[in-house]
């Protein structure tokens, strides 16, 4: 915990400039997939799909609305507008029961949230240099 | 009767027609109570569904509470350790709702699978969260005044967070769930709602079909045969035997169409049967004669019954011989041959006669097996024969015995009609044989009074000459011209005749006194011998016109308890017979007294007599000779004869043709007092 806030700490001081425009998936540090494709990602991120191959149940990530990263993440690995994905999300919750992902505010939050769930699966636009508890995921033939 | 084989049952029909009805009945009400029970069931598990979801939505309420006091946690700055406290009971107690809850829950949805796969899965996420909070709440406790929440806290409340919404979205989909279930469960009995109606339909179609095809199977066959019943009574009851009603179908209606039609022909054959015996009854009363009897039975009584043979046979109780009267049907040579049998012969007719009943024999093999010497000729075409005595005030005149060429069982009806027609044969016999008798009867009473005319005038006539003789010399006054040796000869031969003619009288009177019992036996001690040469003295003069010698062997005295005039009565009429048929030749008499019984003998050598006659000439107005040639009644020997046995005697006559006759007659010296009263 201790580490974590100083990793917190650090990102914040250290990082200055924009971060780096690409946006990094990270998964928990147990999870064995590596790379997944942008169909897939989508499918996880619209709860059409539920688990990792390993049966793992997979918990989605999400960012707060209206952040760059969110738009960023919906308009390059999933196609759809964020209304589309309001509208998507009422749907399900109607009809299948499915609520939307958590929204978080932050890279440093995401990290956390994701290191606490094995099927976690998240993204950030930062360095995950020194991060523990999360490893990065390979996400080819983005949209 | 002929057989009648019952192939199919109305009953049976009906039977199945009921058994079909209360069958439709069952399967309806089968049919009808599955179809509730599965609406039943529809019903009962959209309720059972309502109960979970409202189960679910309380649930989801205690989620939402806890979720709320980690919200309220989250948002403060620097929750305080009272507030802690407070935060925790009020999470802990929304916790063990939501638990009892979804157990209560998980125990309800045994028959909802999907259901209860979610709401495990809620229960799953309710522990984490009671997990992870648990940490929080510790980190809070410790957590000094005024202090902010750390990060490590904070991320466990979201971690706890993200487990409320996936408790949440277990709820959900629970809930969706059961509205899916609910609607899916609806409209599967909403669409099924005509089913019952639409088997109820099809039952009863298929039921009132089947039971039309059987009804009308039954009914249109039953109305037929009813009505052609019908008619038949009426034919029968108008007296038209001969109807015969059409059997339509082999059941109970056919058989008893059937039975309908046996009754008639049975009493077709019974009227028939009974206007035969009308035939012979009406037959019978034109027959004078015995054998007339017979024919008339034979012809009329016989077919009737399908007998191709019968005889009549009559029974003479003195000879125990049977005559056969009339026969049809048998061979020549089997009539010649039992033409005269003996009563005493092992035979059927022989033996009815016996035993007094009638015998049935209804094969041949029976026959055979109580008579095993008759031959087969003798059987003939027989297979079944009856042999019925004629019995009439407890005498048995004769048998009538009827074959048949078939064997048969002589059945109640048989034997009524055969037994009916040997009592009409037996009646009607019995009056033929006493008219024969009263004709034979009249008959000689005729003969007896044409010779007892003839005889009686025959003195009378000369007796009336002399007496007209003599009273005509009176008139004249010449009777003193006569010598008196004249007169007295005139005299005497008057005399002679009313002396014969008085003796012609007294026969007669015996005769009668004989038919009454009347005939007098005075006894008292008697000399046979003295009698005999007393009467064959007084025969002197007519021993000599006869020319007939006689030669006496008289034993010096023969005594006895008879009757002297008797006597006399009965030695008269011997030598008169002997002079009569002796023809000139000699004539013995011998007397002799042998221990306890004295014997006359009278031997003639004349013509002698025969045989056939013997046993006659002792009878009424016999005569073993041509009617007019030696004159006499007729009586002698019949009175003699009684006047013998009166004495307890016996007379016998042995004779020859051309030998003469000898007559013997054997008396008891001394009556026997038990045998006198008579």
């Amino acid at each position: 915990m201790r580490a974590l806030i100083f990793v917190l700490a650090s990102l914040v001081v250290a990082s200055p400039a924009p971060a780096n425009e690409e946006l990094v998936f990270i998964v928990h540090a147990d999870n064995p997939t590596k790379q997944i494709s942008a169909d897939e990602l989508a499918d996880y991120f619209l709860k059409k799909r539920g688990q990792w191959p390993n049966g793992t149940p997979v918990r989605f990530i999400d960012r707060k609305a209206g952040t760059a990263e969110r738009k960023q993440f919906l308009d390059s690995f999933v196609g759809k507008s964020p209304r589309d994905i309001e509208l998507y999300w009422i749907g399900q919750k109607l009809y299948s029961g499915d609520s939307a992902p958590i929204q978080v505010g932050s890279d440093a939050m995401t990290i956390s949230v994701v290191s606490s769930f094995k099927g976690a699966i998240g993204y950030v636009r930062g360095d995950l240099a020194g991060v523990k508890g999360v490893k990065k995921l390979e996400v080819t033939g983005r949209q | 009767m002929s057989a009648f084989v019952q192939s199919s049952s109305i009953i049976r029909r009906l039977t199945l027609l009921i058994s079909a009805t209360a069958l439709f009945f069952l399967i309806s009400f089968a049919g009808s109570y599955l179809s509730s029970v599965e609406f039943l069931r529809g019903l009962t598990r959209v309720n059972e569904a309502n109960r979970l979801f409202s189960l679910s939505s309380r649930i989801s309420e205690s989620i939402d509470s806890s979720a709320q006091v980690l919200a309220e946690i989250g948002s403060e700055r620097s929750p305080s350790g009272p507030e802690t406290r407070d935060h925790e009971s009020i999470f802990k107690s929304a916790i063990k709702q939501a638990n009892e809850g979804l157990d209560d829950a998980i125990a309800r949805a045994k028959g909802f699978s999907e259901v209860r796969k979610h709401l495990i899965q809620a229960k799953r996420s309710i522990n984490q969260i009671t997990e992870t909070s648990g940490e929080v709440f510790a980190e809070l406790r410790e957590l000094p005044p005024g202090y902010p929440i750390p990060a490590g806290t904070a991320s466990g409340l979201l971690v706890a967070n993200q487990y409320e919404l996936d408790a949440k979205d277990a709820i959900r989909k629970v809930q969706i769930d059961i509205r899916s279930l609910s609607d899916e469960t609806f409209n599967s009995v909403y669409s099924a709602r005509h089913r019952p109606l639409l088997v109820g339909i099809s039952l009863a179609v298929i039921f009132f079909a089947f039971a039309g095809l059987i009804g009308l199977s039954i009914t249109r066959r039953l109305a037929i045969s009813v009505s052609n019943l019908l008619s038949a009574t009426d034919a029968v009851a108008r007296g038209d035997l001969g109807y015969t009603s059409k059997i339509y179908s082999n059941d109970e209606v056919g058989r008893l169409t059937h039975a309908f039609n046996e009754m008639v022909s049975r009493l077709r054959e019974q009227r028939d049967r009974s206007r035969r015996l009308q035939d012979v009854t009406s037959g019978l009363s034109r027959a004078l004669k015995p054998s007339e009897v017979a024919t008339v039975i034979l012809d009329h009584g016989l077919p009737p019954i399908g007998a191709l043979g019968g005889s009549v046979c009559l029974l003479d109780l003195a000879s125990g011989e049977f005559e056969l009267l009339t026969s049809a049907g048998y061979p020549e040579s089997v009539v010649t041959r039992w033409k005269r049998f003996s009563i005493e012969a092992h035979a059927p007719i022989s033996d009815a006669a016996r035993i007094r009943a009638p015998l049935w024999f209804s094969s041949l093999r029976e026959v055979r097996e109580r008579y095993p010497h008759l031959s087969a000729e003798e059987a003939g075409n027989t297979r079944a024969l009856a042999c019925l005595p004629l019995v009439v005030e407890g005498r048995v005149l004769g048998v009538m015995a009827v074959s048949f060429v078939d064997e048969r069982e002589f059945g109640q009806e048989d034997r009524e009609y055969l037994l009916s027609l040997a009592m009409l044969c037996g009646q009607a016999m019995h009056r033929a044989i006493l008219f024969a008798e009263t004709q034979e009867a009249v008959r000689v009473r005729d003969e007896f009074l044409s010779i007892a005319s003839h005889e009686l005038k025959t003195p009378l006539t000369p007796l009336l000459i002399q007496v007209q003789g003599i009273s005509r010399l009176l008139v004249r006054g010449k009777l003193h011209s006569l010598p008196p040796e004249r007169i007295l000869k005139m005299l005497k031969t008057a005399e002679d005749q009313v002396g014969r003619l008085g003796r012609l009288v007294e026969e007669l009177l015996d005769v009668a006194r004989i038919g009454s019992g009347k005939l007098s036996v005075q006894p008292e001690t008697t000399d046979l011998s003295r009698i005999v040469r007393e009467v064959v003295n007084r025969f002197h003069h007519e021993f000599e016109v006869a020319h007939c010698p006689v030669r006496l062997e008289l034993e010096p005295e023969v005594i006895g308890e008879w009757d002297p005039f008797r006597l006399e009565q009965v030695v008269t009429n011997l030598l008169t017979n002997a002079i009569r048929y002796g023809s000139g030749e000699s004539i013995d008499i011998r007397v002799r007294a042998e221990g306890a019984v004295a014997s006359l003998e009278v031997q003639d050598h004349g013509m002698g007599i025969q045989s056939k006659d013997q046993v006659r000439i002792f009878e009424r107005f016999e005569r073993a000779s041509p009617s007019n040639h030696f004159g006499g009644l007729g009586l002698g020997l019949y009175i003699t004869k009684q006047i013998v046995e009166r004495h307890e005697g016996e007379i016998r006559v042995a004779s020859e043709p051309g030998k003469g006759a000898l007559f013997s007659v054997t008396l008891p010296r001394h009556r026997d007092p038990q045998k006198n009263a008579a």
